[in-house]
């Protein structure tokens, strides 16, 4: 794949992972063709996202903030060690796996969602494509009305009953021990986040 | 209404390392006492989480894993991105 074959499979998945509900049925099925043939019909992925209004706006914006961007996100990533790196192959057999999925949205998703390198990569990938366009922020939402109802619903006991939890847990956690070198890594840890 | 208190990633992470922070405990009963409740906005877990598997922190990793199975944590949608915008 060529540096614009990259970019418009990077958007498509950003695309993807902001749309609400599934693909069509028609439209992923022409996604599982492209899939079938990946890499050499990466280019019809294009036409594809500008064919289907949900996923037009957030396909170009993506593809918008990556050409500005190259691919700088790749290695935005805080990464301590190559091993720890996600590779251009994982990559590319994750695509290949969202595009011959029977449903590629919930696909990227749920993989958005997981604590991996991979999650890491497609979280990254949504920051960047998103803070390059007017700084939507994607540090800390706080949606209050969820909150709101959600709390609204129990009565105390129960969040009496969550905090005694916590504080039988943090009993049990205060008897851990830890190395010097756990210490160290922790405070680096709380530096980095202080940080962001 | 009740009151909530939601932690960021530095609280969430003093929550789960008393060991290495000992203050957490007194303002978790000071919670309870002032009838607070405690949230925990999904990104809040994902920026602690990955910075403590890059430093592959098992412990903590293992604590935030308990965290999550007793405390409630708010989803991210796009409901809630959009109203973030407005914060």
């Amino acid at each position: 794949m060529d540096s614009l074959d990259t970019i418009t499979l990077l958007a498509f998945l950003a695309a993807l992972m902001r749309l609400d509900n599934s693909l069509p049925a028609d439209l992923q099925n022409q996604l599982n063709e492209i899939g079938k043939t990946f890499p050499s019909n990466v280019s019809k992925l294009h036409a594809l996202a500008k064919s289907y209004s949900p996923l037009e706006q957030g396909y170009k914006n993506a593809r918008l903030a990556l050409q500005k961007d190259g691919e700088r996100f790749r290695f935005a990533l805080p990464e301590p060690d190559e091993s720890s790196q996600l590779s251009d192959g994982k990559i590319i057999k994750f695509a290949i796996e969202v595009l011959n999925a029977n449903d590629s949205v919930n696909l990227v998703k749920k993989a958005d969602k997981e604590s991996s390198l991979l999650g890491q990569f497609l979280f990254q990938l949504q920051r960047q494509t998103m803070s390059e366009l007017g700084g939507v922020p994607v540090a800390r939402p706080y949606p209050s009305r969820e909150v709101e109802s959600n709390i609204s619903s129990d009565g105390w006991e129960e969040e009496e009953k969550s905090l005694d939890e916590l504080l039988e847990l943090v009993e049990e956690w205060e008897k851990i021990e830890y190395s010097s070198e756990e210490a160290e890594a922790f405070e680096r840890v709380m530096e980095r986040l202080k940080k962001e | 209404m009740k009151r909530v208190a939601f932690l960021d990633s530095g609280l969430l992470g003093r929550v789960v390392n008393p060991g290495l922070l000992r203050e957490i405990k007194p303002w978790i009963q000071f919670l309870k006492e002032q009838k607070i409740a405690l949230r925990v906005a999904e990104i809040t877990d994902y920026e602690l989480r990955r910075n403590l598997m890059l430093e592959k922190l098992r412990k903590s990793i293992n604590n935030l894993n308990k965290y999550r199975q007793t405390q409630r944590f708010i989803p991210i949608t796009s409901e809630a991105m959009l109203e973030a915008c407005e914060l």
